[in-house]
């Protein structure tokens, strides 16, 4: 972190800083493992009631007190989940209609960023394990997942320091991916997931086989959704430089949204093919209530 | 088509307009970094041709708006005989401003858009040179000029007098004109013609006072009778060449009857052409025509005919009166009344005449007196044109026929003779038998039994007498074996100055004399070849053949169903050869074997007659059949007709009568005047000269229809006894012209012709023709269309963009629905669950 320059290292406080504020409210001494069971890290005691594993009896307080308690440990999941965050150009897209997130509005890339931060914060505090993919048309950084407790403050100074650029490309990455994660967990998509839906679809399919579990975050800026422009528009590719298009936004926008809708359509149904999770989310849901709801949902189920 | 404001049309200009709003749109549009481009571009690649339809039209139609605005207020207009088509000229300059403007809205396609950027300046090039084109030979003509002569041509026909709403079309030129003479530069110069059956003009030499034109003008009065433009636009020529102004213009104001134009011959055209292009400077054509009445009624006598050639007072003459109607409706006429001298026919039974058919009215009527007479047809209806509802002729009734027999076999029994069957024939009484025939009624014959024909039988030898024909109408050569020179010199010479010959060879002609008979002047007197005498075997004779008796002295007997002129049978005859052909000569009757049985033959002003036999019963029982005696009536007086003048004439600059006369030839310069009087109190006068064709009455101006008198001198009373009427005058008549009243309009290729001799223009108003005079030009103004085009196109443009508003809007209520935050809240969790429980 030292070799990191100051501004840096503000923002990756930052970061963890707004992934903690966000995340702790809920989980704070809750979050916890139900599950006691085989662990290296001791929990806390408990009478002993018939049934119990003689082997957890806390000898030493029998010899102190006399009495049977049992040790409790937290258990060590063997979760491991990989985030996969897309940096390509596209992602960098920040409407006017995105919720504020700090003061300012994020680009689809900062809210995925917080997004992927906040999942990382809540997987590591659950000693999860947790890895790291940034990919635009190529992988740029993979961090193995594991459940060590520096891989939080790698993870996240990982995210503060990927800047969104270069063009998408999900098929190739995403089978690349499935092919270096060899233990099954959990594969975490943060995208817009602008790309051709089939290789997507395949590269999915390639996840399920490989019998990881599939969430997809599909991030969608609002305008994205809904092309509010009006009058002549000049529109710049994100992703290629020399791709440019002038044109009256409203002459083209029923025949756009309806290539979105479907665009989207076939992402979920592809999705609830391998049993993934589709979770669609536009930039305009204030973040910290899309991720509040997530998880007091979460919460209400338990 | 040319622009009145020509600079104002730096009003295009504007077009600028529409297309910089778009470029600014185009180059003002808010630059978006998108994402998402994919879906855009997959959109556009759909839409885009689309899209530019959408902004092309929207551009072209703002584009059109304002060039239809800035045209329009550069007040286009087309000249009067405009040289560039407007209808394609004014189009393909708002096409071509639309097509350059619209090329900006094209963007997307670039080499689409220079395209129509190259056609544009093209087109607009184009429409610029065809403008250009017409203000070079247009406008070009109509130099301003103070100083110049005009010669007002009025129509002066039958046609102008038909009212057209309520004023006719006469009057109405007359106000023209005095409003085209009122309002002309003060150097201007008039001359009048009145265009008429022939041109008169009223004012030659160009006049400057306006009073004395104006007063020239309003003394004006149509005549009778087509106008004839050539004729007219020559006298106007003629007045103009008087004049030695820098400019020179013609004025026609008429309704445009084709008849008169004499389009049909072009050579006439033509010469006024050249004498156009002799003249310095050469004239402008100015033709004003007016509204030509399009449903009109009338009816007209458009002829009085005579069933015979020769009229007699020996028996009745059918006289048909044909009613035309020309107009454009049925029309019944109230009844046709025919006065001749004193008398008055009434006919009632003309019915309903629809329109472009005629009816022809039989009159039969007996003239007891010989001379001349006049006759009368009035037709009483209502119609448009009351000029032709009357119509005149003159007709001279043959008091006497005078027939020299010449029989070449006398016999001391009457009947034996050559010549006898005919004789008796033309006068079927006991004079001719004894050879007293006469003009009178000869002892023991009634008054009623005076023949019209005289026949005199003389024998040849009577021919030593010098000027026996003298005093003759026909004669006939029965079986004469041949003449001698000089006697067949002189019934040469009568034949040629309007005797009539009838030669009847029997059997003791010689074919020889006959076929080598020529005149001085180097004319075969005979009108075919006697080449042999054919004698068919009994049982086997020939006989006359109806189907070819086409001769009109055969006429009334062909038509007369009882004839037996069918079974005449010939026994012996001579085989006439038909020479080569000659104008003059002709067939008029065959025998069933296909040989010729009459031939005639015109020499001068008479006519020859030729007959395969002989007119007595030795060739054949002619002379036994009934037909017999009509047969040699009517040959006599289809012989003697050329003798008599003819006493209707149609109308024009000059008309010749001519005088009987038996010395032609002599001529003399002496001249003398003769009174003419006309219809409605017409006085004018007649130069009595002899000419070689013998006296004759010249006469100038005689164009309106109606009866004429001539008085003659007391002197020449007695040779011209048989052409005078009861009141010792000469009339006749000048022929009504019916075609005036089929108001047949001028069509485009007569136009062409005119146009293709003169500098014609056409203004449709008497205010286009005053500019023209004035040297300036306006025509037919067409901005009026092209406000409202403009306003047309505004509106179009108002829906076009609501409907393309609309077009886009559609679809804007398709939500995308991209929410589901519980469920994904839920699975998250739930997989968070299954990994951690190692499913």
């Amino acid at each position: 972190m030292g070799l990191l320059p100051g501004q840096t290292t503000a923002q990756v406080s930052r970061l963890e800083f707004l992934a903690r504020g966000l995340v702790e409210g809920f989980i704070t001494g809750r979050h916890r493992s139900p599950h006691k069971g085989f662990s290296v890290e001791f929990a806390e005691h408990r009478q002993y009631s018939p049934g119990d594993d003689l082997h957890d009896l806390d000898w030493r307080v029998y010899g102190k007190s006399d009495r049977f308690y049992i040790k409790q440990y937290v258990e060590e999941t063997n979760l491991r989940a990989t985030i996969l965050v897309d940096a390509s150009g596209s992602m960098a897209y920040a409407g006017d209609m995105a919720a504020e997130v700090d003061g300012r509005k994020p680009s689809k890339f900062e809210y995925a960023q917080l997004l992927a931060a906040a999942l990382a914060y809540i997987l590591v505090k659950q000693q999860d394990a947790v890895g790291l993919v940034t990919f635009d048309v190529g992988m740029r950084r993979y961090i193995p997942a594991r459940s060590r407790a520096s891989q939080l403050r790698q993870v996240l100074n990982e995210l503060d320091q990927t800047r969104p650029g270069g063009e998408t490309g999900l098929g190739a990455i995403f089978n690349n991916i499935a092919d270096r994660i060899h233990r099954r967990g959990i594969v975490i998509i943060i995208s817009d997931l602008f790309d051709n839906p089939d290789d997507i679809t395949r590269a999915l399919h390639h996840f399920r086989y490989r019998r990881h579990e599939v969430l997809v975050f599909h991030v969608m800026a609002e305008e994205e959704l809904t092309f509010p422009f009006k009058g002549s528009t000049r529109f710049h590719s994100l992703e290629q430089a020399d791709v440019k298009l002038q044109i009256d936004p409203r002459s083209i926008r029923s025949e756009y949204l309806a290539r979105v809708k479907s665009f989207v359509e076939t992402i979920k149904t592809a999705c609830s093919q391998i049993k993934a999770d589709y979770v669609p989310l536009s930039t305009k849901t204030p973040f910290h209530e899309a991720l509040a709801d997530c998880l007091s949902r979460r919460r209400g189920r338990r | 088509m040319l622009f009145q404001n020509m600079w104002l049309l730096l009003g295009l200009l504007a077009v600028a307009v529409p297309v910089i709003i778009h470029l600014l749109n185009r180059q003002t549009a808010r630059t978006v970094e998108w994402g998402a481009i994919r879906f855009l571009l997959d959109s556009v690649i759909n839409r885009k041709r689309r899209i530019m339809l959408e902004e092309v039209l929207l551009l072209g139609a703002r584009c059109l708006i304002v060039t239809l605005v800035a045209v329009a207020i550069a007040r286009p207009f087309v000249p009067p005989e405009s040289q560039v088509p407007y209808v394609i000229v004014l189009p393909l300059f708002l096409v071509a401003v639309v097509v350059f403007g619209v090329s900006f809205a094209m963007a997307q396609y670039p080499v689409m858009a220079m395209w129509f950027r190259i056609a544009g300046v093209v087109l607009i090039a184009l429409a610029a040179l065809a403008i250009g084109l017409e203000k070079k030979f247009n406008l070009g003509r109509f130099g301003t000029l103070s100083e110049q002569s005009i010669a007002v041509v009025i129509d002066g026909s039958t046609s102008m007098t038909v009212a057209v709403d309520g004023k006719t079309n006469f009057e109405r030129a007359l106000a023209e004109a005095s409003r085209l003479v009122e309002t002309a530069g003060r150097g201007a110069g008039f001359s009048i013609i009145l265009a008429g059956p022939f041109p008169i003009t009223v004012m030659g030499a160009p006049v400057s006072d306006r009073v004395k034109v104006l007063s020239a003008l309003e003394s004006l009065k149509p005549v009778t009778g087509r106008a004839r433009i050539p004729a007219a636009v020559s006298a106007a020529v003629a007045a103009l060449s008087q004049g030695s102004c820098p400019a020179k213009k013609i004025v026609l104001i008429t309704d445009g009857q084709r008849i008169g134009w004499e389009t049909d011959q072009p050579e006439r055209w033509k010469f006024i052409g050249d004498t156009f292009s002799r003249m310095s400077p050469k004239p402008d054509f100015v033709l004003r025509k007016l509204q030509a009445p399009v449903h009109f009624r009338n009816a007209g006598v458009a002829s009085i005919d005579f069933s015979r050639d020769a009229v007699g007072i020996d028996r009745d003459v059918g006289i048909n009166v044909r009613i035309e109607n020309t107009g454009s409706e049925a029309v019944t006429p109230t009844d046709l009344k025919l006065r001749i001298g004193a008398d008055t026919i009434t006919d009632r039974t003309v019915g309903q005449i629809e329109p472009g058919s005629s009816e022809t009215i039989r009159f039969t009527y007996r003239f007891k007196e010989a001379g001349s007479h006049t006759l009368v047809a009035q037709l009483s209806v209502k119609d448009d044109l009351p000029a032709d509802d009357t119509c005149s002729a003159a007709v001279n009734v043959i008091g006497r026929l005078r027939v020299l027999l010449i029989d070449g076999s006398p016999s001391s029994r009457f009947l034996e003779g050559a010549a006898s069957f005919a004789a008796l024939a033309m006068a079927p009484g006991e004079g001719t038998v004894t050879g007293k025939a006469g003009g009178s009624a000869g002892p023991g014959e009634q008054e009623g039994d005076r023949f019209l024909i005289e026949p005199r039988i003389v024998d040849t030898m009577a021919l030593r007498d010098a000027g026996v024909f003298e005093g003759s109408d026909v004669v006939v050569l029965a079986d004469v074996p041949r003449l001698p020179a000089r006697v067949a010199a002189e019934l040469a010479a009568f034949v040629y100055n309007g005797g009539g010959l009838l030669v009847a060879p029997g059997e003791n002609a010689q074919g020889d004399f006959y076929n080598a008979w020529w005149m001085e002047i180097g004319s075969k007197v005979m009108p075919a070849e006697i080449t042999g005498r054919v004698v068919p075997k009994p049982g086997e004779e020939a006989k006359l053949s109806l189907a070819t008796m086409e001769h009109r002295a055969f006429r009334s007997i062909r038509e007369n169903s009882k004839s037996d002129i069918g079974s005449v049978v010939v026994s012996a005859y001579w085989r006439l050869l038909e020479g080569a052909r000659e104008k003059t000569v002709s067939t008029g009757a065959r025998m069933n074997n296909g040989d010729v049985f009459l031939a005639e033959r015109r020499l001068g002003r008479g006519i020859v007659l030729l007959t395969a036999c002989s007119l007595d019963n030795r060739g054949s029982n002619l002379a036994g059949c009934n037909s017999f005696v009509p047969l040699v009536h009517e040959l006599v007086y289809y012989l003697s007709n050329p003798a008599r003048p003819d006493l209707n004439f149609a109308p024009g600059p000059e008309t010749t009568l001519r005088l009987p006369s038996r010395r032609p030839g002599k001529f003399s310069a002496k001249e003398s005047v003769v009174d003419v009087a006309g219809p409605g109190g017409l006085k004018t006068r007649g130069r009595l000269l002899d000419s070689i064709e013998g006296t004759i009455v010249r006469m100038e101006g005689l164009h309106s229809p109606g009866l004429y008198r001539i008085t003659i001198p007391e002197s020449l009373k007695e040779t011209c006894r048989d052409l005078l009427a009861a009141d010792g005058a000469i009339p006749f008549a000048v022929r009504q012209d019916t075609e005036e009243g089929r108001m047949q309009s001028l069509g485009t290729a007569d136009m062409e012709l005119v146009r293709r001799f003169t500098r014609l223009s056409r203004p449709e108003s008497v205010d286009e023709a005053r500019q023209i005079l004035a040297g300036k030009t306006s025509g037919h103004e067409l901005w009026r269309p092209l406000a409202v085009a403009a306003l047309l196109v505004l509106l179009v443009e108002t829906l076009l963009t609501r409907w393309i508003a609309l077009r886009r809007r559609t679809g804007a209520g398709d939500h995308l629905v991209f929410e589901g935050r519980e469920n994904p809240a839920a699975a998250f969790a739930e997989q968070l669950e299954k990994v951690r429980h190692g499913d």
